[in-house]
C-alpha cells in the first residue's frame, strides 16, 4: 500500500478532571491513505471525537492535555507544530465537519462571508475572486440560488443546508485530509443520505482522504473502504469493510453487529446484547478492557492487556481470543 | 379489528406562529386529519422526519397538548370530552415515555420518589406498600431496588431511561406512548432497551405507540407501522408488508434511505430532492408531490384520501397499488 497521507501512532489524551484524570483516547494508531474512507467507529465515550479533534488540536488545554504520541502529516509531527504553523494547516490542508452544524457557523455573520474567511486567511484571491469562488462552492455543494444564499444567515437555512454550507467551508481550500465528525447524525435518513452522497461525490472529485467518525454502523457499510472499531479509548480492531462486516474478530466488533435490529434475529426476537457498561476509564481495569462483557474471556484476559496484532495483510485485532473459523481461507495468521 | 383500545379520529391540530399589528397570524399544520386505531397488545410504529408531526401526534393523545378537531377514544371513552379528575383517572393507563430520559426526571427527586409518585397521587398506595411495589418495578426493568434513594445524574442514559420505563408502568397502563425512546442510546444499550420493551409487553399486555425516526427499530418491533409525512399518514401496513410490498413513494424514498449495514449490499438508493415543504404552506393536492419522482398532473391539484389498497393497507397516493 502506498505511504498513508495522515499517520497517529501511539496517541494518548488524557482530561484532568475533579475525580483524576481520564485517559479518553489511551493509545490510537490509525492510517489513513489518499482517496480513502476510514471510518473511526464506537460508541459514545470510547475517544472517537476526542481522536479527531487531538488530530489538529481543537481540544481545549487543559483540561485535555495530549500525553503522547504522533500525527504525522506531509512529513512533519502536527503535535510539535507551533500554533501559527498549525493554523496554515487547518481548515487548508486538513479540513473538519462537525455534528452539529448550527454551532459551528456564527450566528452574526452571513453564510457566505464565513465561507470568505477561510478563503481569505489562506488564499491570494481577490475580493472579486474571492466572491466568485464562494459561490461557485455553495453550486458544488447543490446549494441552489448561491449568489442569494450568500447573503443568508445560518438560522435561515435548514439543516441539510447548513451542513451543506460546512462542507463548502471545508472544501474551500481543497483539502487533502477531511475529518467528518458524525456529519449526519442530527439529520433525516433522507437528508443524511443526500449527504454522504454528496461527500462521496465530492471525494472522488479532489481525492481527498476522509476520516469519518461515526456510531451508525449503516453508514460505516456504505461509505467506508476501512474500519477502526474503538472500545475505551483503544483500536481493538481493523480492517477492510468486508473484513469488519463479514468476518469481524474481535468479540466487542461481533457483539456490535449482531446488536443491530435486522441483521441476525427475526421480527421481534429479542436482540443480542453486550451486557454490562463500558469500564470508567479513570480506573481502568487491568487486563482487557472489554473483558467483563466479553463472552470469551479468561484468565489470560484479565492479567494481560492484548496488544493491537496484525492479521493478514490490512487488517488487526487486539483479543486473546478472536473469532478465526471466520477468518478467510489462505491468510496467514 | 375486532377490539379497539385507542381510536384515533380526524385529529387535528395547528400551532399559531407569527401575526402581529400587520402581520396575518398563520399557522404550523402539525398533525392535520389523523385517523388511527390501536388493539390491546398491539405495537404501532409511527415514523416521519423531524417536524412530521408524530410527537405532536403523540402528545395530542394524551392531552398534554390539547387538539383542535376529532376524537380521541381510549378504553370506550372520547378523552376530549373529561374533566380533569376525569381526565387525571384515565391517563393512569395511558403513560408515555420519552426520549431524554434526563430531561423528564425531576433532578431533585431520588428515582424510587419518581416512580412511586403515580401510584401515591392516585392515592393508590403508601408507605411500605409503596416502597415495596417501587422495588418490584425497579427489579421489573432491571435495576437493582437498593438503587431507589439515588438520583438521576448517577445513573447512565440507559438506565435513566430504565426509570423512565418504571414510572410509566407504575399505574398498569394498558397503552404506553414510547417518544423516541432509544434514540440517544448507542446500539448496545438500544438493544437491552427493545428487549424490556418486548418483555414488558409480553408480561403485561401493553399496546405500543411507538414514535421513532429508525425504521430498522420500527420493522424490529411493531406489528404494524404508519408513516407521518407533513402531519398526515400517508400509509399504515403490517410490517413487513409496509417493507415488502410498499404502497407510497414516499415510503420507498424513506426505506430506500436507510443506510444498510452490509457493505456493497446497498439496493438501489432513491435520493430525494430538496427539503421537506412548511407546513404552514403546505404544497397543493398530494403534499409529498414536489417531492415526488412518481408526480403525475393530477398530484398538484386533487389530494389523495388515505384508503385501503390492500388487505389493512392503507395508502393516500392517487397511483396506488403500484
Amino acid at each position: 500500500m502506498s505511504e498513508p497521507v495522515l499517520s497517529v501512532r501511539g496517541l494518548r489524551t488524557t482530561f484532568s478532571t475533579d475525580a483524576g484524570v481520564l485517559p479518553a483516547v489511551d493509545g490510537v494508531d490509525l492510517e489513513l491513505h489518499a482517496g480513502e474512507t476510514l471510518c473511526v467507529v464506537g460508541e459514545s465515550g470510547c475517544g472517537k471525537s476526542v481522536t479527531a479533534l487531538s488530530i489538529l488540536r481543537l481540544l481545549p488545554e487543559p483540561p485535555a492535555s495530549i500525553e503522547a504520541g504522533e500525527v504525522i502529516f506531509d512529513g512533519c509531527n502536527l503535535l510539535e507544530l507551533s500554533n501559527a504553523e498549525l493554523r496554515k494547516i487547518r481548515g487548508s490542508r486538513i479540513a473538519m465537519v462537525f455534528q452539529e452544524p448550527m454551532t459551528s457557523l456564527n450566528p452574526v455573520f452571513s453564510v457566505g462571508s464565513q465561507i470568505d474567511e477561510a478563503l481569505k486567511i489562506h488564499t491570494d484571491l481577490t475580493r472579486q475572486g474571492r466572491r466568485e469562488r464562494v459561490e461557485e462552492l455553495l453550486t458544488l455543494v447543490g446549494i441552489p440560488a448561491p449568489a442569494e444564499r450568500y447573503r443568508d444567515y445560518p438560522h435561515q437555512l435548514s439543516g441539510g443546508m447548513r451542513q451543506r454550507v460546512m462542507i463548502a467551508m471545508a472544501l474551500s481550500c481543497e483539502p487533502a485530509v477531511l475529518i467528518a465528525d458524525e456529519p449526519t447524525t442530527a439529520l433525516d435518513v433522507t437528508i443524511q443520505a443526500q449527504i454522504l452522497e454528496l461527500l462521496a461525490s465530492l471525494q472522488e472529485r479532489f481525492h481527498m482522504a476522509v476520516l469519518l467518525i461515526t456510531h451508525d454502523l449503516g453508514v460505516v457499510a456504505e461509505t467506508a473502504n476501512r474500519v477502526a472499531v474503538l472500545y475505551a479509548g483503544r483500536v481493538v480492531e481493523t480492517g477492510t469493510v468486508y473484513e469488519i462486516f463479514g468476518a469481524p474478530r474481535h468479540p466487542y466488533t461481533v457483539g456490535l453487529m449482531k446488536a443491530m435490529p435486522g441483521r441476525s434475529v427475526g421480527h421481534r426476537a429479542p436482540l443480542h446484547v453486550i451486557p454490562g457498561v463500558v469500564p470508567d476509564l479513570r480506573d481502568r481495569p487491568e487486563g482487557c478492557s472489554f473483558r467483563e462483557r466479553c463472552p470469551r474471556a479468561d484468565a489470560v484476559c484479565a492479567e494481560m492487556d492484548p496488544e493491537l496484532e496484525a492479521w493478514g495483510a490490512e487488517s488487526a485485532v487486539a483479543c486473546h481470543h478472536p473469532y478465526v473459523d471466520e477468518r478467510p481461507a489462505g491468510e496467514g495468521g | 379489528m375486532s377490539e379497539v383500545l385507542l381510536s384515533v379520529e380526524g385529529v387535528r391540530k395547528y400551532f399559531p406562529v407569527g401575526g402581529g399589528w400587520f402581520a396575518a397570524r398563520e399557522h404550523v399544520r402539525a398533525v392535520d386529519g389523523v385517523d388511527l386505531v390501536i388493539a390491546p397488545g398491539e405495537t404501532l410504529g409511527l415514523v416521519g422526519e423531524s417536524g412530521c408531526g408524530k410527537s405532536t401526534l403523540g402528545r395530542v393523545i394524551l392531552r398534554l397538548i390539547e387538539a383542535d378537531a376529532g376524537r380521541i377514544v381510549f378504553e370506550g371513552r372520547d378523552l376530549r370530552e373529561l374533566g380533569r379528575t376525569e381526565m387525571r383517572n384515565a391517563r393512569r393507563h395511558a403513560q408515555i415515555i420519552f426520549q431524554d430520559p434526563y430531561a423528564s426526571l425531576n433532578p431533585r427527586m431520588t428515582i424510587g420518589e419518581a416512580i412511586g409518585e403515580g401510584p401515591r397521587v392516585h392515592g393508590l398506595l403508601e408507605g411500605e406498600a409503596l416502597d415495596a411495589r417501587v422495588a418490584e418495578l425497579l427489579e421489573t426493568v432491571g435495576l437493582r431496588p437498593d438503587h431507589a434513594g439515588r438520583y438521576p445524574h448517577e445513573f447512565s442514559g440507559g438506565q435513566r431511561q430504565r426509570v423512565g420505563i418504571a414510572r410509566a408502568l407504575a399505574l398498569e397502563p394498558s397503552l404506553i406512548i414510547a417518544d423516541e425512546p432509544v434514540s440517544s442510546l448507542d446500539v448496545s444499550i438500544q438493544a437491552q432497551i427493545l428487549n424490556l420493551l418486548l418483555d414488558l409487553q409480553e408480561r403485561f399486555g401493553i399496546a405500543y405507540l411507538f414514535i421513532s425516526h429508525d425504521l430498522r427499530v420500527v420493522h424490529h418491533l411493531c406489528d404494524r407501522v404508519a408513516v407521518m409525512y407533513l402531519g398526515r399518514i400517508v400509509e399504515l401496513a403490517p410490517s413487513a408488508e409496509l417493507y415488502d410490498q410498499t404502497q407510497h413513494p414516499y415510503t420507498e424514498a424513506l426505506l430506500s434511505a436507510v443506510p444498510v449495514p452490509e457493505p456493497g449490499g446497498g439496493r438501489e438508493r432513491i435520493v430525494l430532492k430538496g427539503d421537506v415543504p412548511s407546513p404552514i404552506h403546505p404544497p397543493s393536492g398530494c403534499p409529498f408531490h414536489p417531492r415526488c419522482p412518481r408526480a403525475e398532473d393530477r398530484c398538484s391539484r386533487e389530494e389523495p384520501a388515505l384508503r385501503e389498497v390492500g388487505a389493512g393497507h392503507l395508502s393516500a397516493c392517487h397511483l396506488a397499488p403500484f
